[in-house]
């Protein structure tokens, strides 16, 4: 009898794959973000930050929601991407998790991919949870790019964390890493037309994120397409990248 | 691993042994895909060995069974279905027909840290069983198991052969491997040491000393058998005969009156070979390091 050939419902587990994000960074993320609400909005109504002037939530002014739901944003996206592709390829490798899991008719690539997409997933249902209780707690605020842009940069940020948990076991670290040397990198020598500033390009463009969370946030008019792309196709790229270090490096240790 | 070329048959139970450290589990991780030779090929029916797991799966219990704890039995199991390709609708029935088929009705709902080692051990076997395998590759399969597991897993390896399935079992347990494989390859150093038929085999009687344990008559006895040792009373231990000489002798005891209640092998002809392959290999092994040296 021939060997049949066939293939994993990679569709089916996406499910128990968004249920574990659902489960375990889910509410981390919001638990974090609930307090960096709260540190951010408490000075600003205590009076605190804005010379004796006291607010109540339905009193803030209209550019201080916006900015602070902007400023939320960009929050969040790096918190929730980097609990999204935490470990997200390292644990299996360093648990022996794995082993069941590729005795299977699946490819470790095919597999993480699926992780990928089904935790970015997890991140929209975390900012729809977020984005309902900024509207019953401050105010109703549904701009029609938000959801795109959270895809958007989940790919970019996202892309980034996968390529080094495909690398190596210290991703989360290595991710903050990244972030704070592209913002230093960028910040000193962005506009350097000699050797750093060609250098510079290979790192993330995370400083063009802001402009985006400014769109979505209402602050400004014009939406900025150079920084969509480029973060986009860096992050797509890093995601890529990883795949293929999933094909072609072993998956167990020597 | 060096050099390795193994032939195992469709229809066939293949074990193998080997010392701590000479290349099982590498040689599994290997047959897998998880790891890829530094030179050299491997073939899995003709493909390569990611090729072949990811076109067919593989049925694998892994010498440590590995299953995140906080997943429930059921709920492991149910993954594992879906990647291994079983038919959404059919997932339900595969997992209460293994669990029931390894006796793990009563842990159904319990999280994967919740069981014992013997449980843990009979999921990792569940998993490996979801779909209907060609390939089986079991790493210790006893290990944590129980007697009256560890002779249902024997059963259970019974019923899986089939002329169109292949059963590969890596264990220490040499007496067990004499009980299920038909044939087992040993291994030390690295190397493929020897490959022994197990099953329809004679045994080879000049290669093994015998106990003899007697009810009665130890004085007769003693007479005749002046080149054994007494481990205790009534309890003989016979230097390696043939099969035509043991039977002389045992017909010469019981001619003198003597009352025999066991002959047994000291050592399976299984382990008697493992040690022969050991043995050798280490002296190989200790000629080439002189020899580097």
């Amino acid at each position: 009898m021939p060997l049949a050939h066939r293939r994993a419902r990679l569709s089916r587990y996406l499910w128990w794959q968004l249920h574990d994000f659902m489960l375990h960074q889910a509410p981390a993320t919001i638990a974090i973000m609930a307090m960096f609400a709260y540190l951010t909005l408490a000075p600003i109504l205590n009076g605190s930050m804005t010379d004796g002037r006291r607010y109540t939530v339905s009193t803030l002014p209209e550019n201080v929601v916006r900015s602070f739901f902007g400023d939320s944003l960009g929050s969040f996206m790096l918190l929730a991407t980097l609990f999204a592709t935490n470990g997200i390829v390292a644990t299996d490798r360093k648990t022996g998790y794995y082993r069941f899991y590729f005795a299977k008719p699946v490819s470790a690539p095919r597999f993480y991919a699926n992780a990928f997409v089904a935790n970015g997933l997890g991140v929209l249902l975390v900012a729809l949870i977020l984005l309902a209780a900024f509207a019953a707690i401050i105010r109703p605020i549904f701009p029609a790019s938000l959801f795109p842009v959270i895809a958007a940069m989940y790919l970019a940020y996202g892309g980034v964390g996968f390529l080094l948990s495909t690398i190596w076991r210290f991703d989360w670290l290595s991710l903050v890493t990244v972030a704070v040397i592209s913002s230093i990198g960028w910040g000193m020598w962005g506009e350097d037309p000699g050797i750093a500033g060609l250098l510079v390009h290979l790192l993330p463009p995370m400083h063009r994120a802001s402009s985006l969370f400014a769109f979505v946030a209402g602050t400004t008019t014009h939406f900025p397409w150079g920084a969509q792309l480029w973060l986009s196709a860096y992050g797509a790229t890093c995601f890529a990248i990883g795949l293929w270090i999933l094909r072609a490096r072993s998956l167990a240790s020597q | 691993m060096v050099d390795v070329t193994l032939d195992v048959r469709l229809g066939e139970v293949f074990g193998l042994a080997g010392p701590n450290g000479a290349g099982k589990s590498t040689l599994i991780a290997l047959l897998l895909g998880f790891l890829t030779p530094t030179s050299g090929s491997l073939r899995v029916a003709g493909y390569a060995p990611r090729a072949f797991v990811e076109r067919f799966g593989v049925g694998y219990l892994s010498e440590l069974v590995i299953i995140p704890p906080r997943w429930r039995l059921e709920e492991a199991l149910t993954r594992y279905a879906l990647l291994a390709g079983v038919e959404p609708s059919l997932v339900r029935s595969r997992v209460v027909e293994l669990v029931d088929r390894l006796g793990l009705g009563e842990h159904w709902g319990k999280q994967i840290r919740q069981l014992s080692k013997g449980n843990l051990q009979r999921v990792g076997l569940a998993q490996a069983l979801l779909h209907d395998e060609r390939l089986l590759i079991l790493d210790e399969p006893t290990h944590g198991l129980d007697p009256v597991w560890t002779q249902r897993f024997r059963e259970i390896v019974g019923e899986l052969r089939s002329t169109d399935r292949a059963i590969f079992i890596a264990s220490h347990n040499l007496d067990e491997l004499q009980r299920i494989a038909d044939r087992v390859a040993i291994i030390d150093h690295g190397r493929v040491q020897r490959v022994v038929q197990t099953r329809g085999a004679a045994r080879d009687a000049t290669s093994t000393p015998y106990r003899l344990v007697l009810a009665g008559g130890s004085e007769q006895a003693r007479d005749l058998l002046s080149g054994a040792t007494e481990p205790s009373p009534n309890e003989f231990e016979i230097p390696p005969l043939s099969l035509d000489e043991l039977n002389t002798l045992l017909q010469k005891l019981l001619e003198r009156g003597v009352r025999i209640a066991a002959v047994t092998p000291v050592y399976s002809s299984l382990e008697q070979q493992f040690r022969e392959a050991v043995d050798e290999a280490d002296a190989r092994q200790s000629g080439r390091e002189r020899a580097d040296l």
